[in-house]
């Protein structure tokens, strides 16, 4: 089993390119061992919220993995922190009032076995303003 | 220019060539798929036609590599003399399902 740290809240930066790598609602910021020892901060921030998973830390580890560049010498400045998110909009019921409830009433929830699939999607790329073409080396 | 025989990795073909001179030319054709071509020494000059009769180019020095979509034809020169390139591709996912489809680049992530 594995708990999660999830930001429920977009980190900003005023700086566009900043902003990108910035961690968003739904990413997963860290994945911990089952009956983590969660400081205070991330047991009651509104920013965060903890999940707790079946899934071991290996199986769920994924959801760490940065977005990955195209190319080897030419990287988007737009890449984001992580490539995949949790899809925090498609949650209900208990799971969605624990994500939407800022005063953590509660320091954890509990997932079901495979639930977490549920909610796992792949962000997509963000265009760089510039106008510098992400897709240079795709035709 | 040299095309040398069709590699398998797994699900993974791979076919090398080797555009000798500067100026040596593998000229346009397209395929049903999508493939990834490997830049691994020299360079080389890219013009793509595109379905709708657009064009783009580029140029790519090794080490690098690009994307050409399936249904565009494409036009390689080489830029260097001595260029290899290997051009990669799949009819099949890792799961071994038929995959000749339009999937894009970011499908190819899993």
């Amino acid at each position: 089993m594995a708990e999660l740290l999830i930001r429920v809240h977009d980190k900003i930066n005023a700086d566009f390119y900043l902003n990108c790598q910035c961690a968003k609602r739904g990413d997963v910021i860290v994945i911990c061992e089952d009956d983590w020892g969660w400081s205070a901060i991330e047991r009651t921030t509104a920013e965060w919220r903890i999940l707790r998973a079946p899934e071991s830390a290996a199986d769920l580890s994924g959801l760490l993995a940065p977005e990955p560049a195209t190319h080897p010498t030419r990287r988007s400045r737009t890449l984001q922190r992580r490539q995949f998110h949790l899809d925090l909009d498609r949650m209900t019921g208990p799971l969605k009032q624990y994500i939407d409830d800022d005063s953590r009433a509660a320091p954890l929830f509990a997932l079901a076995a495979g639930e977490i699939g549920n909610y796992h999607r792949r962000r997509p790329p963000i265009a760089d303003p510039s106008g510098a073409a992400p897709d240079w080396n795709i035709f | 220019m040299a095309v040398h025989r069709e590699w398998i990795s797994g699900n993974i073909f791979i076919r090398p060539n080797q555009l000798e001179q500067r100026g040596d030319v593998i000229h346009g054709h397209r395929h049903h798929f999508d493939h990834t071509t490997i830049v691994f020494t020299g360079a080389v000059h890219v013009l793509a036609t595109f379905p709708d009769g657009s064009t783009r180019e580029g140029d790519f020095k090794a080490p690098s590599h690009f994307l050409i979509r399936k249904d565009v034809e494409h036009v390689i020169t080489a830029n260097e003399d001595g260029t290899i390139i290997w051009c990669v591709y799949s009819h099949r996912t890792p799961q071994g399902e038929i995959a000749e489809e339009f999937t894009g680049w970011d499908k190819a992530i899993t």
